[in-house]
């Protein structure tokens, strides 16, 4: 296959899958297109091959193919394959685009050469992923779904303002490593609300738990990864990194111990994780960068695995919490089985994914001597087994039985998907140098050494000691977790108070005036079918009954009142116009 | 069909899970001493400690718990929704799915 940007093939299934009215269809779409990609990305694709157009005088490449773009290149089009898979019982035309879309742009992220390329795959990433969470079904989703979009939005925007600078002051259009300069930490602020850095990280866990359940298995594939991605080729070694990254990586493990939403949950994990590989991209040394994709590759497939066990578990009973959830693993055996493959990948195992792509990113902070580092990331391992692999599925399938909980049947095709999550987050365990091959540099880590191994098994099997302990203090609590969301929320009730409603209330004043206005210009626009003599008529007419009711009377369409509309809207935009260009 | 464990068989699985476990043991605390099969990592000030995993893993879990715990009744867990003011239920309404 030749060179072309596999974004094409994605966009291209996308719009497919929105025209497309057999259900079917859509659904194998959805699977094969990004087979395609993984297709494409063996056999046509090597490192530096690049695909370039010229538009206004600058040259854009959609395509630039290189390690570190091939290895989150690969695993998205895997993640998307799984996913279309995974929500093979979804009949939503538009959630199955938009999930399609959201995979497509993400990958159009990671192989984008130039800076305005990226913006604009950035922002539709942004768009399909809202729609994701808008048709979330719950309650919470529209709301939940506007906030996620808005602080996109916000990130897009900033993002937008740090490339124009960079332009603006002679920096050019490839998309390379930044510097310290203003441009640099404004691209760098766009990119930290992707990644969900702490503070800025408040929309994942909102809007996550409130997509669909096929919805969250493609969220928490793509945007977190691909800042991760963006941040590894733009600000590989930038020391405030470490700091944000170790700081993450221990904020998603503490809020995670007060969340009741086992979706919500798994969110705070994915805050905790994408710290590691923000950690690795702050290293920035060979080993942390192929620390960072190789945990990214990892995290893809073991966090979709955990939201799929999890969505699994929604789906057939329609609860989501720890407190109405409990003692059903005997109705679905096969799928607590497989969420804890992906909960043994997460927290490192030996034998798992997690075991041998987190430990290179602790390995890279080992090597440079960064001691602080591996004493925390190592003591967010222990949070990430205590919640996801020990929490979560201790009061949603363990414990008492309950008879009280309807359990529904799981669709063969969420089983089938995780079968395949849970057969690579084994393989990759199992044999590392299949992963480690892909990395951008040369790798000489070897995860299994008998040292490496015993403490891993004595710090998680003595965490689950702690866990057994103190499980009675454990369980969800029926609360609500205030995050740093709240200062944008009470902030946005403020705006609405006080900016949008006075606003909307003048629009609304100058609307019934406007239309007013047109209406009595519409009038006057049908008189000469009357004569003049109609028009005084017409207008005591309509001063006395209103103005549609003149139109009425004319017995026509009012075709001079859409005339009319049309021409005072133009006469009032050239007159702003003529004002704002003088 | 279900496998049935019978009490002499679950005893018999016990002692050899016991016993294996227990060799582990010993040969772990064996080679501390020695050194004979492992290169030992050091990765930091006291990591290289008899047991010092064990305990961190066992600390690591108790300290998070009871650290979150005190934070979030204190300051971060709320039982009215701060934005909407309604009252948060045990029982959630029934999900549906998009």
């Amino acid at each position: 296959m030749a060179s072309f940007p596999p974004v094409v093939i994605m966009i291209g299934a996308a719009v497919l899958v929105a025209l497309m009215p057999f259900s079917i269809v859509r659904k194998l779409i959805a699977v094969i297109a990004p087979l395609l990609v993984v297709v494409q990305l063996i056999w046509g694709f090597e490192a530096g091959d690049s695909w370039s157009l010229t538009w206004l005088t600058m040259k854009l490449e959609p395509l630039r193919a290189d390690a570190l773009s091939i290895v989150f290149g690969y695993v998205f089009a895997i993640a998307a394959a799984i996913g279309g898979i995974y929500a093979w019982h979804l009949n939503d035309r538009f959630q199955q685009a938009a999930a399609v879309g959201y995979a497509g742009t993400s990958i159009g992220v990671v192989f984008a050469g130039d800076l305005l390329t990226l913006v604009v795959f950035w922002e539709l990433m942004a768009l399909t992923s809202a729609y994701l969470v808008w048709a979330g079904g719950f309650p919470g989703s529209r709301g939940a779904g506007t906030r996620y979009l808005f602080v996109h939005m916000v990130g897009g925007s900033t993002l937008l303002a740090g490339v124009l600078w960079h332009l603006g002051t002679g920096g050019s259009l490839e998309f390379s490593a930044f510097d310290g300069t203003i441009a640099g930490w404004l691209v760098l602020g766009g990119f930290a609300i992707n990644a969900a850095v702490v503070p800025l990280h408040a929309w994942l866990s909102d809007a996550y738990p409130e997509a669909g359940v096929a919805g969250s298995v493609f969220l928490s594939a793509f945007t977190t990864k691909t800042a991760v991605y963006v941040l590894a080729r733009g600000f590989a070694g930038w020391e405030v990194l470490i700091f944000l990254g170790v700081i993450m990586a221990l904020y998603g493990v503490i809020f995670a111990v007060l969340e009741n939403d086992i979706r919500r949950l798994l969110a705070y994990h994915i805050i905790s994780q994408v710290g590691y590989m923000v950690a690795g991209v702050g290293i920035g040394t060979e080993i942390a960068i192929n620390g960072a994709a190789a945990h990214a590759f990892a995290h893809v497939l073991y966090k979709g695995l955990l939201f799929m066990g999890a969505g699994a578990a929604i789906y057939v009973t329609g609860r989501r919490t720890l407190t109405a959830l409990g003692g059903i693993a005997h109705r679905m055996p096969t799928v607590v089985v497989l969420y804890m493959v992906g909960a043994f990948a997460i927290s490192a195992f030996p034998l798992f994914s997690g075991f041998v792509s987190k430990s290179l990113v602790i390995y890279g902070a080992e090597k440079e001597h960064i001691y602080w580092a591996v004493a925390l990331l190592y003591l967010a391992s222990v949070g990430t087994f205590l919640h996801t692999g020990l929490k979560l599925p201790y009061f949603t399938w363990f414990g008492p039985r309950r008879d009280d909980i309807q359990v529904g049947r799981v669709p063969r095709s969420m089983i089938v998907a995780m079968f395949f999550a849970a057969f690579l987050c084994i393989g990759i365990g199992v044999y590392p140098a299949a992963l480690y091959d892909l990395l951008p540099y040369p790798n000489t880590y070897e995860p299994y050494t008998a040292d490496h191994v015993v403490r891993t098994l004595q710090m998680l099997g003595f965490t689950a000691v702690g866990f057994w302990l103190l499980r009675g203090i454990l369980g969800g609590e029926a609360t609500i977790t205030i995050d740093t969301d709240w200062f944008y929320r009470k902030a946005g009730r403020l705006v609405s108070m006080f900016v949008q409603t006075p606003l909307e209330a003048t629009f609304t004043c100058f609307d019934v005036l406007a239309g007013g206005i047109a209406r009595r210009l519409g009038v006057l626009a049908n008189a000469p079918a009357t004569g003049w003599s109609g028009v005084l008529r017409l207008t005591t007419y309509a001063r006395r009954n209103g103005p549609d009711a003149a139109l009425a009377y004319l017995g026509r369409p009012p075709v001079g009142f859409a005339l009319a509309a049309v021409l005072l809207t133009f006469a009032v935009v050239v007159l702003v116009a003529q004002a704002l260009g003088g | 069909m279900r496998m049935r464990i019978g009490p002499r068989l679950a005893t018999a699985l016990v002692i050899v899970i016991g016993v294996a476990l227990s060799a582990l043991a010993d040969l772990y605390f064996f080679d501390y001493k020695e050194n004979l099969f492992f290169d030992r990592e050091y990765l930091f000030a006291g990591s290289g400690l008899l047991l010092f995993w064990v305990g961190f893993g066992f600390v690591g879990c108790v300290g998070i718990v009871v650290i979150s715990k005190w934070v979030g009744h204190a300051f971060l867990m709320k039982h009215d929704d701060p934005y909407t003011g309604e009252h948060v239920e045990a029982e959630p309404e029934e999900a549906s799915d998009g």
